[in-house]
């Protein structure tokens, strides 16, 4: 029997569900911290229709998944890898949780755990990038706990709430994720 | 009351891209891998067709018509209008005022004398006339003088990103330069 691979301790990655989950995501657009906290541009707003049309054009040029707890089966974020360079064998990664109540807990680092083990076992990636901006604490901290190693930032690179700050750039090697997965295993 | 010339220097025009006449030559340029790579217009950096070059910059300027989140032009040489590679702020980012920007020239005795004239043609465009805050670029070890070059107009490295470009056999870092609009005035306040 194969492992399930999409699920881990807290959560497993689902595929979008383009009728049902354009709704949340619009919903969880509301909070414009979590958009901040996501996305590098302005912060908008895009009902469940226009959400639909973006993933029925780009939804092949990416792998989406929604983060779905084991516990409950509620979906609570996403996380996609995009931007995928099949000759560097690396690709980028999204991730957010949206449910506020959920967050600090441990389920975006579950996720990304998955979403790395996907690409580097199944994708044969060879290495994963990330960016996260300088006031995102947490989502860095749960990064290095991935893996992820800080390989620069931008100064001054973006204006959040009226403020500049710091685009970071993060990256993890295969070779650093599997001397991470025999550390986690000893 | 404008002492600076925004598309023309000493040998350099930046003009309008033109698909009819410049696809063709520049398609001869992705023969090159420093510039197939750094345009990107083929996905892996491989030779691409006067077809292809003509079809894929067409698309661009209207995209360009349309967002106004980027901008292309051709780089010129002033004595005989030659057309040597193009000027691109791929991504102007209007809410952070941040622009990415690469120079790319074909041939490669021609980049070693114009590449520093041309990036700072670029870097005046985005800081004196896009008012952006911050530019950066990005290159490698694996392309000296253009390293050198973005380092000598006062750009700075702050991101190394590990194993990021596959060239010549094996991998190399990606390395992000930028520069702020504060140290461009500071370097450039007596022009």
């Amino acid at each position: 029997m194969t492992e399930d691979l999409l699920t881990g301790k807290l959560v497993r990655l689902v595929a979008i569900d383009l009728e049902e989950d354009t709704r949340l995501l619009s919903e969880w657009d509301r909070d414009s911290e979590f958009q901040r906290l996501l996305i590098s541009e302005s912060a908008g707003r895009y009902n469940p229709k226009q959400i639909k049309e973006f993933f029925e054009k780009e939804i092949d040029s990416m792998h989406f998944y929604l983060i779905q707890r084991l516990e409950d089966d509620r979906k609570i974020g996403l996380i996609d890898l995009n931007g995928f360079d099949w000759v560097t064998r690396s690709a980028w990664v999204g991730i957010g949780i949206g449910e506020r109540e959920f967050w600090g807990k441990g389920y975006g680092t579950d996720a990304m755990r998955i979403l790395l083990r996907y690409a580097f076992t199944v994708l044969n990636l060879q290495r994963v990038n990330l960016n996260v901006f300088d006031f995102n604490q947490r989502g860095y901290l749960s990064y290095k706990k991935s893996g992820f190693k800080e390989e620069g930032r931008i100064p001054g690179a973006l204006l959040k709430a009226g403020k500049r700050c710091d685009l970071i750039f993060m990256g993890v090697l295969r070779s650093e994720w599997e001397e991470l997965q025999k550390q986690t295993k000893e | 009351m404008f002492t600076t010339q925004l598309f023309q220097s000493q040998s350099l025009l930046l003009e309008p891209y033109d698909p009819e006449k410049d696809a063709a030559v520049e398609a001869g340029f992705t023969r090159r891998w420093d510039y197939a790579w750094g345009t990107a217009l083929g996905g892996e950096p491989h030779p691409i067709s006067a077809f292809q070059v003509k079809k894929k910059r067409e698309e661009q300027l209207k995209r360009i018509a349309e967002s106004r989140d980027s901008f292309l032009f051709a780089i010129r040489l002033r004595d005989d209008q030659q057309f040597i590679g193009v000027l691109e702020l791929p991504w102007v980012s209007w809410p952070n005022r941040m622009a990415w920007m690469k120079a790319l020239i074909g041939d490669e005795s021609l980049e070693a004398k114009h590449l520093a004239e041309v990036l700072k043609m670029g870097l005046r465009y985005a800081f004196e006339e896009l008012d952006m805050a911050v530019v950066a670029s990005s290159t490698g070890e694996f392309q000296p003088q253009v390293l050198k070059t973005c380092l000598d107009l006062g750009m700075q490295i702050q991101v190394r990103q590990r194993q990021m470009v596959f060239s010549q056999g094996k991998y190399w870092d990606r390395l992000i330069l930028s520069m702020a609009q504060t140290e461009w005035k500071t370097r450039n306040s007596e022009e």
